[in-house]
């Protein structure tokens, strides 16, 4: 008796020195997961109890942490051959998987990874091709239908096989500089019901993108439309439409209307447009009123150019219950003309009183006239203003903002309440 | 007994707690417990396992978050931050071990997370006999079986 007594003590001794080894499974596999697959690989030479612990991480990160590709022939074979061994060792299901390692090129090897964990119920997918040509993706990815992420960049999407019914969990769906037409595009995305978050940023062109997805709630476009065709969206409520390419070096000659920009029965609150798509939007009628906009962010805006703030000075007044606006602005080399200094006194004239905007941000300011001027007409106008920011452009401005300070201070306020902050680096 | 809206935990030394139920349920299991009898939301409920001293920061942890979740402007995400950071440092590793089995147990996600992601950061980058040093893990290998896992997974070594 005394000497089980003994043992008793003995054993809940160790066991009390050593408690991490003796949490649950799942509990662990957390853990294991919050370090890199490197370290929790390490764990395994810990102790017996740890010898297969992370064998079962569902989640494999394989990214910077894990290695990268170099030059060498022989540095891609050993980076290529180690991630099938984690594969080979690896038991139970695989919820994340993630292929982002630096230098990775288009390979064959990526196809058969993605038919291993095809099999494993996978939830989320992130694969990034680094450099070369973009990866045509296997078919075998149509066949993950517990996928709730998918994240692609630089790869290829062919069309899904026929019997493919779409992607019925799938809430998150990024796809950068993937290739895929307008037509396959908005097919998929019709094929995933509990899509709430889709971003496409791509240097290329597309005619239209259809969006019939009734849970969507973020939509962010860093690429060039059409027409943007909104089918069933009644809980968008955020809106990110801009170029990729940037403004300097923009490639596109002709203008291209959008019929539909923000769709019909709107319940946006959160916009952003840079000057093309903000273009877009008054050609394609601009007639309705946005209601539900509480923020608003203009980019790429130059307030040199008459039609842009036109189109700006329209859009806030279709907002009655905007509450944040933010510009950033695009400075041209383009001079002064008479046009310009009848627009803005015009302007002056026009009726914001009914905006309601508490919070203004004016970015990447070079202190240009008509910049000034229009800070003026926000700060003589905005009733409600309680905040305005400003940063001043500093590869334009030499004095560190000084003389831009210096002049809004002059300007006149018609909200008592405003304060100004001035943003330095 | 607890007023309408508040319960009362008992741990497993016999200390009770009176609770805001908006606090209580940030547990998945006593949420449960709630929702499916009406009986524990009147009475009293055990928390099995779970000692006076160790309830007593779960408590003090979902206190901070339910009334957050409720309020974004009293507390900011910043302020969390901080928080859970002080929370965390000032754990020594046996509470840390108790209150991940606890909140585990209860299924309170985000402190187990938090909690995990603890014990992650002192795994994280160091050699294996350090880490054995820190939680006292015994090392019972022979060297020839040590040796073998490290030709296994040369990659990770």
């Amino acid at each position: 008796m005394r000497a089980s007594f003994k043992e008793r003590r003995a054993s809940r001794k160790v066991r009390g020195s050593d408690k991490i080894s003796y949490l649950p499974n799942h509990v662990i596999d957390i853990i294991l997961t919050y370090v890199p697959l490197k370290d929790a690989a390490r764990t395994s030479i810990l102790s017996h109890q740890w010898r297969y612990k992370w064998v079962n991480l569902s989640t494999l990160v394989f990214d910077n942490t894990f290695g990268r590709v170099r030059n060498l022939v022989s540095s891609r074979y050993k980076l290529l051959m180690n991630i099938f061994q984690v594969l080979l060792v690896h038991d139970g299901p695989i919820y994340e998987f993630v292929l982002s390692v630096p230098g990775l090129e288009s390979c064959l090897e990526i196809d058969q990874y993605l038919n291993f964990v095809s099999k494993k119920g996978v939830q989320n997918i992130i694969l990034q091709i680094w450099k070369g040509k973009p990866h045509v993706l296997p078919q075998s990815l149509f066949s993950c239908l517990q996928l709730i992420h998918l994240s692609l960049c630089c790869c290829v999407l062919n069309k899904p096989p026929p019997a493919f019914r779409g992607f019925s969990k799938l809430v998150y769906l990024i796809l950068r500089e993937v290739a895929i037409d307008a037509e396959k595009l908005s097919s998929l995305i019709g094929k995933c019901p509990l899509l709430e978050h889709f971003t496409i940023e791509s240097s290329r062109s597309y005619d239209y993108l259809e969006v019939g997805a009734p849970n969507l709630k973020f939509l962010h476009c860093n690429a060039q439309f059409e027409n943007v065709i909104y089918v069933t969206t009644p809980l968008l409520a955020n809106i990110s439409m801009s170029l990729k390419v940037l403004r300097n070096e923009e490639a596109f000659e002709e203008e291209w209307t959008l019929l539909e920009l923000l769709g019909c029965h709107s319940v946006i609150e959160d916009l952003h447009l840079d000057y093309y798509y903000l273009k877009s939007w008054l050609k394609g009628g601009a007639c309705f009123s946005l209601d539900h906009l509480k923020v608003l962010k203009l980019s790429a805006i130059c307030f040199g150019m008459t039609n842009e703030v036109t189109c700006a000075h329209l859009l806030i007044s279709n907002c009655p219950n905007l509450q944040k606006l933010a510009f950033e602005a695009y400075s041209s080399q383009e001079g002064l003309t008479v046009h310009d200094v009848e627009f803005y006194v015009e302007l002056h004239q026009k009726d914001l009183s009914s905006c309601q905007v508490r919070e203004l941000e004016m970015l990447n300011i070079s202190v240009s006239w008509p910049e000034l001027e229009f800070i003026k007409i926000m700060l003589s106008k905005l009733l409600k203003l309680e905040k305005m920011l400003i940063a001043p452009n500093f590869k334009t401005v030499a004095d560190g903002g000084f003389n831009l300070l210096k002049e809004v201070a002059k300007f006149q306020r018609a909200s008592p309440k405003a304060v100004i902050k001035f943003k330095d680096w | 007994m607890a007023s309408k809206g508040n319960l009362t935990l008992k741990s497993c030394n016999g200390k009770e707690f009176i609770v805001e139920e908006k606090v209580a349920v940030m547990s998945t299991t006593i949420k449960n417990m709630v929702d499916v009898d009406d009986s524990f939301a009147q009475g009293v409920i055990p928390i099995i396992g779970v000692d006076g001293k160790i309830l007593a920061k779960l408590i003090e942890y979902c206190k901070e978050h339910a009334e957050a979740d409720e309020d974004e402007e009293v507390k900011s995400e910043e302020y969390l931050k901080k928080f859970d950071e002080k929370f965390v440092d000032e754990l020594n590793l046996n509470d840390l071990y108790d209150l991940l089995k606890a909140s585990n147990y209860l299924e309170i996600t985000k402190l187990l997370n938090l909690l995990c992601q603890k014990v992650a950061s002192m795994i994280k980058g160091k050699k294996p006999e350090e880490i054995r040093r820190i939680f006292n893990i015994k090392n019972d290998f022979t060297p020839e079986e040590e040796e073998e896992i490290n030709r296994q997974n040369p990659w990770a070594f």
